[in-house]
C-alpha cells in the first residue's frame, strides 16, 4: 500500500453546440471553417464594439448546473480576465468569477459522492497558428473560435485516483450528449480537461473521506490541456508516481503548471514568461448583473432528460437488468432510446393481463440480448451508428416471439436477424423466403436422427461408452440434416431415445 | 449667412422653404472649416465628399417630399471618439491614426437614417482622457472666444464647432463631464444623458459604466431634438434600458412655474472663481422669476465623487485600453521581433502619456490585494453617492450648480498638473457616477469668457431638465452672443 493518497481536483471546459457564439451573432462553428470568416466587430475585439449575452447558451449552462445538482444564484455577473495574448481578441475574457450561474452540486463516482464546486459561463478564445509568410515564418490568429461559449465545470479535491477520475470524466462526457449541449468530441477540442493534482501524507485511510480546505496539500499541480480520457488518466498516474519520488527523498514538488507529453506518456513542466498572473477580474460593465435565472429554474428543470444514471436505476429496478447489461446500454443515449422504443412496442402489443412485472422483465431481458449480443456485434464489425441501424426494435421483439413459439430455432434467429440488419425486409417474409420455419413433423426429426446415427456409428459407440457431450455433435450433423429448421430439445430427446 | 446663428430649427425651416438647399449651406460650412480649422484645430478628418453626397440626397428627398426629418441635410460634426463606417476614426490618438472602421455606431446610424450631413470628425483629448484636449494625439483645439485658451474636453473640438459655426451641431461624449464641461467653456448647450437612455454600440469605450453619447448644441430645443434622434433601447448595447422616448420639444414650454430646484451650496466654495459664482447667482435670479423655487442644500458626500470617479475610471480604462495590442488594427510596431515585443511596442510607441497614466492607475486599482480598498471601495462610494441623489430628487425637481469651477484656462497651463485638470470635473463627474442626466447652458461671461450653468435631473427625467433650461435660455440673451473669428 502506498503511503500517499492522491488529491485530484478537475475543471473541464465544455463548448457549447449553440447556433451562434456567446456574445455576438456570428456563427459558432469553428472547425474546418476557412479563417476569420466567422467574424465580427464584437469577437473581434474592435473599437466601441459590445457583447449581447447569447440565452440559449446561458440556459445549457443552467442544464448542465441542474443535472449535476447544483443550486441557481439570484444574481450572476460576468467579470472580465485579464491577460495579454494575441489570440484573446479584447485583451480580457468574459468569464463568470465572484457570482457564477451554478454553484454547489455533486456526482456520485463509484460510491462516492464528487463535490462540484461550480458551473459558469465564459468564451473561448481565438487560435494561434505558426508558419510561413512571404518567407519568413509567422504567426497567423483565426478568431472563428473567438467568443464561442464555453462552460466551465469544476469539482472540488474529492478524487483519490486515476479511475476516479476518467469515470467522472466519461460521465461528465455522456451527461453533456445526453442533454444535446455539446458534442463532447475531445479530438475536435469541444471537451477538455485540467487537473490539480497533489499527494497527501496520511496514517489514516483518507480515499472516503471529505477534505476541506486547510487539510489540503501545501502544493499543487496543475496539468493542462488534456485532451483525451487517457491523456487525463495518464497524466495523473505520472503525476501520482513523480510526486511520490520527490516527497520520498524529502521534498515538495514545487507549485507549477504542467502539459501532457502524448508520446513520452508523461507530464512535463510549462515555462511560463509570467510567473504569477494577476488577471485583475472585475465585473463586466457591459453586461448588467443578471437575475433571471431562477425565475426560470423549475422550467428548465422540467426540460431535462432522465439523466444517464437515473436512466440505468430504473432499467436495474423497474427491468431487472444487471448493471452490467444496464450500463451498456445507457451509454448512447441513442441506445437507450432505441431499446425504450422496443420497451415500448411491447407493452402496446401484450395484453393487459399479461403485463405483469415478471413478464415484462423478462421480455426485456431478452431484448438486451439481442442489443447487446447480436447487434452490437453486427454494429462493432460494420461501424454502424445506431441511428443509421435498419432492424427496428418491434422487429427484434418478433424475433423473440418465433423462438419462443418454437416456430424458428434460435440459430435460424440469427440469421434472420443479420439478414434484417444488413439488408433491411421484414421478418415473415425472410423466414417465409429462406424456409426457416422450424419442422412441426417428429416423422420427419425422427427420420433425419436415424439417418444421422447410422451415418456415424463412432460417435455412436462413444457415447454409449459413457462420451456424453458427442450428444451436441450428433445433434448439429441432425441440424445439418434438416437444414437448421430442427428444435435442438427435440432432436435431442429422440437421440436419447433411439439410442 | 451667418453660419454662427444657425440653429437646427432655423436650419429645417429654411430647407423645407428653400430658402437654401442643403448642399449650399454644406458646402458656407465646408468654407469656413478651411478657413478656420488650421488655426483652431477643431477638426481631425473633413468628410467634403459624403457631406456633399448627403446633402444632395437630403435636397432631392425634398423635390418628392414635402417633409423631411428635422435633421435632415443639417451638417454635423462628430466627435472622433465614436465610430463611422467608412471614415477614419482616430480617438485623438496615434495609435488608430489610420483606423477606417467597417462598421458604424448606433448614434451616428439613428442621425444618418434622419437625413444628417456629415461635415467631419472632430479633435478631443486621447480616448476623451482629459478635460482641455491637450491630451489629443494631433495638437490642442483652440476656444473660438479666445484661440489662447483651451477650448475644454474631452469633447473640446465638438464645442468648438459649433460655438465658432464650423457645424449646426455636434455629438459629444460624457463620461466625467467631457459634454458638458466643454461646452460651458465655450458658450454652447451641452446634454449629458442618463446612462441607458442612448446607445453606446460604436462609442471607443472609456469606462463603460459612465460612457454616455450627447448632443452639443446652440439651443436647448436643438438639444432635446438631438437627443429624441439618438435616445431608445438597442439591441447591441444591453445596457440601454426599454422606456419609451417622449417628443421633449412638446414639452419645451411649459411653465416651470412651482418647479423645486436645489441650489448646490458647493458651488460658492473653494476653487470656484468669482466670476462664476455671479453668474450663478444671476441665473438663480431668473429663475426665480420665472416662478421656480430655489433652495441651497449641501450633498457633502460629492466630495469624494472625484476620488471615486478617478479609480473606478482609470480601472475600466485600464481594461478598455486592453484591446489595443497592435494585432487586429491600429499602429503595430515595426522594431518588435517577439509576440510580447509587438504587444508593449506597439502600445508603448503609439499610446499617448496621459493614456498610459491612467492604465497604470487602473492597473494598480484592480491588482490583487489592492482591489478591494480601492475598486470595491471606490464602488461603495458611487453607490453612496446615487442615494445621496435620489433622496435629493424626492424633494426637488432638479439641482442647479455651475458646470465648471472655473473658464476657459490658458493652454499649457495646467497640463503638467493632472490632479489640477482632474478637478474641472469637480461639478460634472459626480453627475456620472450617478448615470443621471444634467445639462449645460450659457449663463453669463467671466473675464469676457463663457460660464456655463448646471442643471441635473433625475435619472430618465431628461425632460424637466430640458424644460427648465429652455425656460432659462429663453429670458436670457447668453445663446444669442458669438465669438468673433480672426479670418487671417
Amino acid at each position: 500500500m502506498s503511503k500517499y493518497t492522491p488529491i485530484i481536483g478537475l475543471e473541464v471546459h465544455v463548448e457549447l453546440n449553440t447556433k451562434t457564439k456567446m456574445f455576438c451573432s456570428c456563427s459558432a462553428e469553428h472547425f474546418n471553417v476557412p479563417p476569420n470568416t466567422h467574424t465580427c466587430p464584437t469577437c473581434l475585439g474592435l473599437p466601441g464594439a459590445l457583447p449581447t449575452v447569447n440565452k440559449k447558451a446561458s440556459e445549457y449552462c443552467l442544464k448542465i448546473g441542474l443535472a449535476l445538482g447544483c443550486s441557481l444564484l439570484d444574481n450572476a455577473v460576468f467579470a472580465r480576465k485579464h491577460y495579454a495574448y494575441p489570440d484573446l481578441a479584447k485583451g480580457y475574457q468574459l468569464t463568470q468569477y465572484e457570482l457564477p450561474f451554478c454553484v454547489n452540486g455533486q456526482i456520485k463516482i463509484g460510491d462516492r459522492d464528487i463535490r462540484i464546486k461550480r458551473v459558469h459561463m465564459e468564451e473561448d478564445t481565438g487560435k494561434l497558428q505558426h508558419g510561413n509568410h512571404q518567407g519568413k515564418s509567422a504567426s497567423f490568429v483565426d478568431f472563428n473560435r473567438s467568443g464561442v461559449p464555453l462552460v466551465e465545470i469544476v469539482t472540488e479535491a474529492d478524487f483519490r485516483s486515476a479511475e476516479e477520475v476518467e469515470e467522472y470524466a466519461r460521465k461528465l462526457q455522456q451527461l453533456m450528449r445526453y442533454l444535446g449541449v455539446s458534442s463532447a468530441d475531445m479530438d475536435k477540442g469541444s471537451m477538455r480537461f485540467e487537473a490539480n493534482i497533489s499527494l497527501i501524507q496520511t496514517e489514516d485511510d483518507i480515499s472516503n473521506k471529505i477534505l476541506d480546505d486547510s487539510q489540503l496539500p501545501k502544493y499543487k499541480i496543475e496539468v493542462k490541456n488534456l485532451n483525451s480520457f487517457k491523456a487525463l488518466a495518464g497524466s495523473v498516474k505520472h503525476e501520482v508516481k513523480s510526486q511520490a519520488e520527490i516527497l520520498d527523498s524529502g521534498k515538495l514538488p514545487p507549485q507549477e503548471t504542467k502539459g501532457w507529453d502524448d508520446i513520452k506518456q508523461q507530464t512535463y513542466s510549462q515555462r511560463e514568461k509570467e510567473e504569477a498572473h494577476d488577471y485583475r477580474y472585475f465585473p463586466d460593465p457591459d453586461i448588467s448583473p443578471m437575475n433571471w435565472m431562477t425565475k426560470e429554474e423549475s422550467r428548465l428543470k422540467s426540460e431535462l432528460p432522465e439523466l444517464p444514471w437515473d436512466k440505468k436505476s430504473r432499467y436495474m429496478t423497474d427491468l431487472g437488468l444487471s448493471e452490467y447489461d444496464a450500463s451498456l446500454l445507457i451509454e448512447d443515449k441513442n441506445l437507450a432510446k432505441y431499446f425504450e422504443l422496443g420497451i415500448s412496442d411491447c407493452h402496446s402489443e401484450l395484453s393487459e393481463e399479461s403485463q405483469t412485472p415478471e413478464s415484462k422483465k423478462q421480455i426485456a431481458k431478452k431484448l438486451t440480448n439481442w442489443i447487446n449480443g447480436e447487434l452490437a456485434r453486427l454494429r462493432n464489425e460494420t461501424s454502424t451508428d445506431i441511428s443509421d441501424v435498419k432492424i427496428k426494435p418491434s422487429q427484434i421483439l418478433q424475433i423473440i416471439s418465433l423462438v419462443d413459439s418454437q416456430k424458428i430455432s434460435g440459430t435460424n434467429a440469427k440469421l434472420v436477424f443479420e439478414s434484417i440488419f444488413t439488408n433491411g425486409g421484414d421478418v415473415d417474409t425472410i423466414v417465409k423466403e429462406k424456409g426457416l420455419e422450424q419442422i412441426q413433423d417428429t416423422a420427419a426429426v425422427e427420420t433425419a436422427v436415424k439417418n444421422v446415427l447410422e451415418a456415424q456409428p463412432k460417435a455412436v459407440a462413444d457415447y454409449r461408452a459413457g462420451k456424453e457431450t458427442v450428444i451436441m455433435f450428433l445433434i448439429g450433423m441432425v441440424m445439418k440434416e434438416l437444414k437448421g429448421k430442427g428444435n435442438t430439445e427435440e432432436i435431442k430427446e429422440i437421440i436419447k431415445k433411439i439410442i | 449667412m451667418d453660419l454662427k446663428t444657425q440653429t437646427i430649427s432655423s436650419v429645417h425651416k429654411a430647407i423645407q422653404d428653400k430658402e437654401f438647399s442643403s448642399v449650399e449651406l454644406t458646402q458656407e460650412y465646408l468654407d469656413d472649416i478651411k478657413k478656420f480649422n488650421k488655426d483652431l484645430n477643431i477638426y481631425l478628418t473633413v468628410t467634403e465628399n459624403e457631406a456633399i453626397a448627403q446633402a444632395k440626397e437630403v435636397d432631392e428627398n425634398l423635390r418628392e417630399n414635402s417633409n423631411i426629418p428635422v435633421l435632415a441635410g443639417v451638417p454635423a460634426a462628430i466627435k472622433d471618439i465614436i465610430v463611422t463606417k467608412d471614415i477614419r476614426t482616430t480617438a485623438s490618438s496615434k495609435i488608430l491614426e489610420n483606423f477606417i472602421p467597417p462598421y458604424e455606431s448606433t448614434t451616428t446610424d439613428r442621425l444618418k437614417k434622419q437625413g444628417m450631413v456629415i461635415l467631419g470628425k472632430t479633435n478631443c483629448d486621447a480616448f476623451a482622457f482629459g478635460a482641455s484636449t491637450e491630451n489629443s494625439g494631433y495638437g490642442v483645439t483652440h476656444n473660438p472666444w479666445n484661440i489662447n485658451k483651451v477650448p475644454g474636453g474631452s469633447s473640446g473640438g465638438s464645442a468648438a464647432a459649433v460655438a465658432a459655426g464650423l457645424a449646426t451641431y455636434s455629438i459629444g461624449t460624457d463620461t466625467g463631464g467631457s459634454i458638458r464641461q466643454p461646452a460651458a467653456l465655450c458658450g454652447v448647450v451641452g446634454m449629458k444623458l442618463t446612462y441607458g437612455r442612448a446607445s453606446r454600440f460604436g462609442l471607443i469605450a472609456m469606462a463603460s459604466s459612465f460612457d454616455t453619447p450627447g448632443p452639443i448644441t446652440k439651443t436647448v430645443e436643438d438639444a432635446a431634438i438631438v437627443t429624441q434622434a439618438i435616445s431608445g433601447l438597442d439591441p447591441k448595447d444591453a445596457t440601454t434600458v426599454d422606456l419609451p422616448v417622449p417628443d421633449y420639444t412638446k414639452f419645451l414650454n411649459q411653465s416651470i412655474k412651482g418647479k423645486k430646484i436645489a441650489l448646490l451650496g458647493e458651488s460658492f466654495g473653494d476653487g470656484v472663481e468669482h466670476g462664476v459664482k455671479t453668474s450663478i447667482e444671476q441665473s438663480v435670479k431668473v429663475l426665480e422669476q420665472l416662478g421656480a423655487v430655489v433652495t441651497t442644500i449641501s450633498l457633502p458626500e460629492l466630495q469624494y465623487g472625484i476620488a471615486a470617479y478617478y479609480i473606478l475610471v482609470p480601472s475600466e480604462i485600464s481594461s478598455n485600453m486592453s484591446r489595443f495590442d497592435g494585432v487586429r488594427f491600429g499602429h503595430q510596431s515595426d522594431k518588435a521581433k517577439s509576440l510580447f515585443e509587438l504587444q508593449t511596442f506597439s502600445r508603448g510607441e503609439a499610446l499617448e502619456d496621459e493614456v498610459k497614466r491612467r492604465i497604470m492607475l487602473g492597473n494598480y486599482a484592480l491588482s490583487s490585494g489592492y482591489y478591494d480598498a480601492y475598486y470595491l471601495k471606490a464602488a461603495k462610494v458611487r453607490t453612496v453617492i446615487k442615494q445621496e441623489f435620489e433622496k435629493t430628487f424626492e424633494k426637488f425637481d432638479a439641482i442647479i450648480c455651475p458646470t465648471s469651477p472655473t473658464v476657459a484656462f490658458d493652454i499649457g497651463s495646467k497640463s503638467d498638473d493632472p490632479l489640477a485638470m482632474y478637478l474641472a470635473d469637480i461639478f460634472t463627474c459626480p453627475v456620472n457616477i450617478a448615470g443621471i442626466p444634467a445639462i449645460s447652458v450659457p449663463c453669463g461671461f467671466s473675464e469676457k469668457l463663457p460660464v456655463g450653468l448646471q442643471i441635473i435631473g433625475k435619472a430618465f427625467d431628461e425632460r424637466t431638465v430640458f424644460q427648465i433650461a429652455h425656460a432659462y435660455e429663453q429670458n436670457t440673451q447668453w445663446h444669442t452672443i458669438y465669438p468673433e473669428l480672426e479670418d487671417k
